[in-house]
C-alpha cells in the first residue's frame, strides 16, 4: 500500500513539476502560430515584394501592441510629451519597425521555429523561449518573446535575438537622438521619416552588399 | 605582449582622465566618458572604413568559405585554455570539460584545430573570459569605454581582456619568433573576427538611427547575455507601462 503511495506521490509531483516547466503554454501556442504565419508569409515565392511587404506589414499590426512599443522607445520622453507628436512618431515608428523586422525576418527562407518553453515575469507578461534552425542555418538560432495578454488578446511587445532584445535597443538609440536635440521628438520622426524614405533596413532579399 | 597591453591601458587611463576633466559638461550619467568614448568611436569607423573592413572584405573574396572555416576554427581552438580557466574559475565545471573534451578532440582528430570534429559529434562549444568570470564575482561592469581598434568595453571588460593573458599559454612560452607569432595572430583573429561580422555590422548600421548609441547598446546587451550564458532573468526586464499615460 505504502509502495502504492509513494508512487502516486512521485507521478503528482512529477505532474506539477511539468506544470511548472511550462508557465504560459496560451502564450507558446500563440507564439507557435503566429511565427509560423509569419514565416509563411516572408517565405512565399509566389508574392512579389510589394505584396509581401504589405501582408507583413499588416502582421505586424496585428501582432505586435504598436502604440505601447512606441511609448517605450521613447523612454523619458513620453512623459508630458505632445500627443499629436507622440502620435506621428507612433505611426512612423510602425513603419519603420515594420521594415526592420520585414528585413531581417525575410532573409530566413525555409526555416522552422519550435517553442521550447516559457517563463511568467508577471500576471499578463510572459516570455516564450523558442528556435529557428533548418533551411539554411547552420547553427539553431534563439529567438525569445515578450508576451503581453491583456483581456483574452495577446501581443508581442519585444523579441530578442542572438541576445539583443529589439525593442530595448531601438529605445537606447531612439532616446540618444532626442537626447542629442535638447528632448525634442520631432528629431526622432525626422530621422526615422529618413530612413523610411530610403529604406534604409538592410536588404529583405539576404544579398547585402557587405560593409 | 601583456606588458604591451598594459602600458596602452595605462596611456589611456591617463587620456581618459584629462579628457573628462576637459570634457565635463558633456559627460552622460550612463556614459560618463562620451567625448572620449565617441572621438574614439569615429577614429574606429574612420580606421575600419578604409582598413579594417576593406581586408576583411577581402579576405572573404580570396579565401574560400571552408579555408574562413578552417582558420576560425583553429583560432578558436587556441582561445579554449582561456576558456577553459574562466569556466573552472566560475564554478562551471559540466562546461569547463565540455572545452576540455572539444580541445582534446579538436587538437588531435581535427588536425590542430583546423576542423570541428567535436561539434560534429554534438560537442558544441561557446567562449568565456574574464570579463565574464568578473561579472559572475559580483564586480560592477564600471563605464562604457570605447578602446582604439579593440572597440566597445567597460573597465571591467577592459580588465578583463588584460588578465585573459595570464591564462593563455602563449604567455608563457619563449621561442624564436614568438614576437611575431603572437601579433600574427592577433591580426589573423582581427581580419577572421571582422569578416565573419561584416553582414551583422553592416546590418547593425542599416537599421541604426545613432550608431554610436546602437554599437554601446549592443555590446552592454550582448554582454549580459553571455554572462548569464542566454538565460533570461525575467525580473530584469524593463517595464513597458512605465511609460503609459492611460490604458
Amino acid at each position: 500500500m505504502r509502495f502504492i503511495k509513494t508512487i502516486l506521490l512521485g507521478l503528482c509531483a512529477f505532474g506539477l513539476s511539468a506544470s511548472l516547466a511550462i508557465a504560459a503554454p496560451d502564450d507558446e501556442a500563440f507564439v507557435q502560430q503566429k511565427a509560423n504565419e509569419a514565416l509563411a508569409v516572408l517565405s512565399d515565392a509566389t508574392l512579389d515584394q510589394t505584396t509581401k511587404s504589405q501582408r507583413f506589414s499588416r502582421f505586424v499590426d496585428e501582432v505586435t501592441d504598436v502604440r505601447r512599443v512606441a511609448r517605450f522607445v521613447l523612454g523619458k520622453y513620453a512623459r508630458g510629451a505632445d500627443p499629436q507628436k507622440v502620435t506621428r512618431f507612433t505611426e512612423v515608428f510602425r513603419q519603420y519597425a515594420s521594415g526592420v523586422y520585414e528585413s531581417q525576418l525575410g532573409k530566413f527562407g525555409g526555416e522552422t521555429l519550435s517553442v521550447t518553453g516559457s517563463q511568467d515575469r508577471k500576471p499578463g507578461d510572459s516570455v516564450v523561449t523558442s528556435v529557428i534552425s533548418g533551411g539554411q542555418l547552420d547553427d539553431p538560432i534563439d529567438v525569445k518573446w515578450r508576451i503581453r495578454s491583456k483581456n483574452g488578446v495577446k501581443k508581442v511587445l519585444d523579441v530578442q535575438v542572438f541576445g539583443i532584445w529589439l525593442a530595448l535597443q531601438q529605445r537606447n538609440e531612439i532616446t540618444a537622438v532626442i537626447a542629442n536635440h535638447n528632448g525634442d521628438i520631432e528629431a526622432a520622426i525626422t530621422i526615422l521619416n529618413n530612413k523610411i524614405a530610403n529604406q534604409e533596413f538592410g536588404d529583405p532579399g539576404g544579398n547585402a552588399t557587405s560593409q | 605582449m601583456a606588458r604591451m597591453i598594459f602600458r596602452i591601458m595605462v596611456l589611456m587611463s591617463v587620456l581618459i582622465a584629462s579628457t573628462a576633466c576637459t570634457t565635463r559638461g558633456a559627460t552622460r550619467q550612463d556614459d560618463p566618458l562620451y567625448s572620449w568614448n565617441k572621438a574614439v568611436f569615429n577614429f574606429n569607423k574612420a580606421a575600419d572604413d578604409v582598413v579594417v573592413a576593406p581586408v576583411a572584405r577581402g579576405y572573404r573574396a580570396v579565401v574560400p568559405e571552408p579555408g574562413r572555416d578552417g582558420v576560425r576554427n583553429v583560432l578558436n581552438n587556441l582561445r579554449s585554455p582561456v576558456t577553459f580557466g574562466n569556466d573552472i574559475l566560475q564554478g562551471k565545471f559540466g562546461r569547463a570539460s565540455k572545452t576540455l573534451a572539444r580541445f582534446s578532440i579538436n587538437s588531435t582528430l581535427g588536425l590542430a584545430g583546423l576542423f570541428d570534429i567535436a561539434k560534429r559529434a554534438g560537442i558544441n562549444g561557446h567562449t568565456e573570459d574574464m570579463g565574464q568570470t568578473l561579472a559572475t564575482y559580483g564586480i560592477n561592469r564600471g563605464p562604457y569605454i570605447m578602446l582604439p581598434i579593440l572597440g566597445p568595453s567597460n573597465f571591467r571588460d577592459a580588465t578583463g581582456f588584460v588578465l585573459d593573458f595570464g591564462l593563455e599559454p602563449m604567455t608563457y612560452m619563449r621561442f624564436k619568433g614568438r614576437t611575431a607569432v603572437l601579433y600574427g595572430r592577433f591580426g589573423v583573429n582581427g581580419v577572421s573576427v571582422r569578416e565573419a561580422s561584416l553582414d551583422t555590422i553592416k546590418t547593425l548600421r542599416d537599421n541604426s538611427v545613432d550608431e554610436y548609441a546602437s554599437l554601446k547598446s549592443a555590446y552592454e546587451q550582448l554582454r549580459a547575455n553571455a554572462i548569464s550564458d542566454g538565460k533570461v532573468n525575467v525580473d530584469d526586464l524593463p517595464d513597458f507601462d512605465d511609460f503609459e499615460d492611460e490604458e
